[in-house]
């Protein structure tokens, strides 16, 4: 597959420019992998899929660490290496799933103690990343998992007289857990995903029976 | 501080022309984040060079993934990896050490079972990563650490009279454990870690005393 190899390589090959134009510039937000995504879906590479989401949630962390301060970069980071350890235990590959997703625990952990995503706008960004950390600590700790879910649950439930968290539901369509709802859960039920008082009941009771 | 983004950026943007040109391309293995390695060292950033090498380590896995290369080089990754986890015990971040560890771990161990390692002129590599695999547990584990230098160095011995194994001591002085060596252990003793003989054991009682 060395023609993957070329386009792995083609997406993590950002301009300079593209660098210094975006200020939040992150791996994941550049969007450059999926179409290597779409190919290791058709082949069925779930384990392939997994790498390819730890290698670039690990290089948004180290860009994250050393030229970026943005807490909603450090949040997609903490989501793609979610994704990698879902990717990982659908491909098989339990051991390499827990790793990944025991990381972004540790990364979450950090941001959601400092109490960044709960300043300004966006304030129920801070729920998504419980809710994140719910979805991997699914990977290895069901229980633990519930507890974030319903701690993301309570936490929705305090901003939805906010406009903007239903706006942002319809913003952000594409992401965060509608994404691992789309690859990995039910499909009959993808639309109630998108609030999280649908999604988030349903994901504990589909760890509840898994 | 994006200056040193731009360096990230940079070491991770290859040329295509360049990727095609060499047979057994790894990130690490351009060197091209030496400039930005050096600086966080200067700047005493432990914990971004435990990032940076982690990412480095994430991305080579990826690629070796894609395009299967020979063992050597996914060794490569996994040492990058655990210069991932030595640089971030160094800096301070335990949690994060340990998983690049363990992550490290579970990969060496998939290639060393099989013994693909014990086939072919370069045997002593089986050798080169059992330690490697110690340096990787010791970041977490001493006694599961002892266990694979006692077996590396027992391993070293039956191939001690192959001249190999000594010419390759020579001539890759800057490869696997010397890296390690040359950044987290005993300055003074530089010379000695070039031989098993000696550095295992020295490996063993430093380990012992921490």
């Amino acid at each position: 597959m060395p023609e993957l190899g070329r386009e792995f390589v083609d997406a993590l090959s950002i301009p300079s420019a593209e660098f210094d134009r975006n200020p939040y510039f992150t791996y994941s937000g550049s969007g450059r992998y999926l179409p290597l995504i779409k190919r290791l879906i058709e082949v069925h590479d779930y384990a392939g899929i997994g790498r390819l989401y730890e290698a670039i949630g690990a290089a948004d962390l180290m860009l994250l660490h050393i030229a970026i301060d943005n807490r909603i970069s450090r949040m997609e980071a903490c989501f793609a290496l979610t994704l990698a350890a879902h990717w990982y235990r659908k491909g098989g590959e339990t051991e390499l799933a827990i790793l990944p997703a025991k990381r972004v625990l540790v990364e979450a952990e950090r941001l959601r103690e400092s109490g960044q995503l709960l300043v300004g706008p966006v304030t129920y960004y801070h729920w998504y990343l419980i809710e994140i950390m719910g979805d991997a600590a699914a990977v290895f700790d069901p229980e633990r998992a519930l507890g974030y879910y319903r701690e993301a649950l309570d936490g929705f439930a305090t901003v939805e007289e906010n406009d903007e968290l239903g706006e942002g539901n319809e913003v952000f369509p594409g992401n965060f857990l509608y994404q691992i709802a789309l690859h990995f859960l039910v499909e009959g039920h993808r639309l109630n995903w998108m609030l999280a008082k649908g999604r988030i009941p349903a994901k504990i009771s589909q760890w509840l029976k898994a | 501080m994006s200056e040193l983004g731009r360096k990230f950026v940079d070491a991770l943007s290859i040329p295509i022309a360049e990727f095609d040109r060499r047979h057994h391309f790894t990130y690490a293995g351009t060197g091209r984040h030496f400039p930005l390695m050096k600086q966080l060292h200067e700047m005493q950033d432990y914990a971004g060079l435990g990032r940076l090498h982690e990412a480095m380590g994430a991305v080579d896995l990826m690629l070796h993934h894609l395009t299967p290369d020979n063992p050597v080089s996914l060794m490569k990754a996994f040492s990058t990896l655990i210069l991932g986890a030595h640089w971030y015990r160094k800096g301070g971040e335990a949690e994060l050490a340990a998983l690049a560890a363990k992550r490290a771990l579970v990969e060496a161990e998939r290639i060393r079972k099989p013994g693909e390692l014990l086939v072919g002129p370069v045997t002593y590599y089986h050798w080169y990563l059992t330690e490697m695999m110690g340096d990787a547990a010791a970041v977490f584990d001493p006694e599961l650490a002892l266990g694979y230098y006692r077996e590396a160095l027992d391993g070293f011995a039956t191939v001690d009279k192959d001249d190999e194994v000594g010419e390759a001591q020579e001539s890759f002085p800057g490869n696997f454990l010397y890296d390690t060596a040359l950044y987290f252990l005993a300055e003074g003793h530089r010379l000695n870690w070039m031989r098993a003989k000696a550095r295992i054991p020295a490996k063993i009682s430093q380990w012992l005393k921490t």
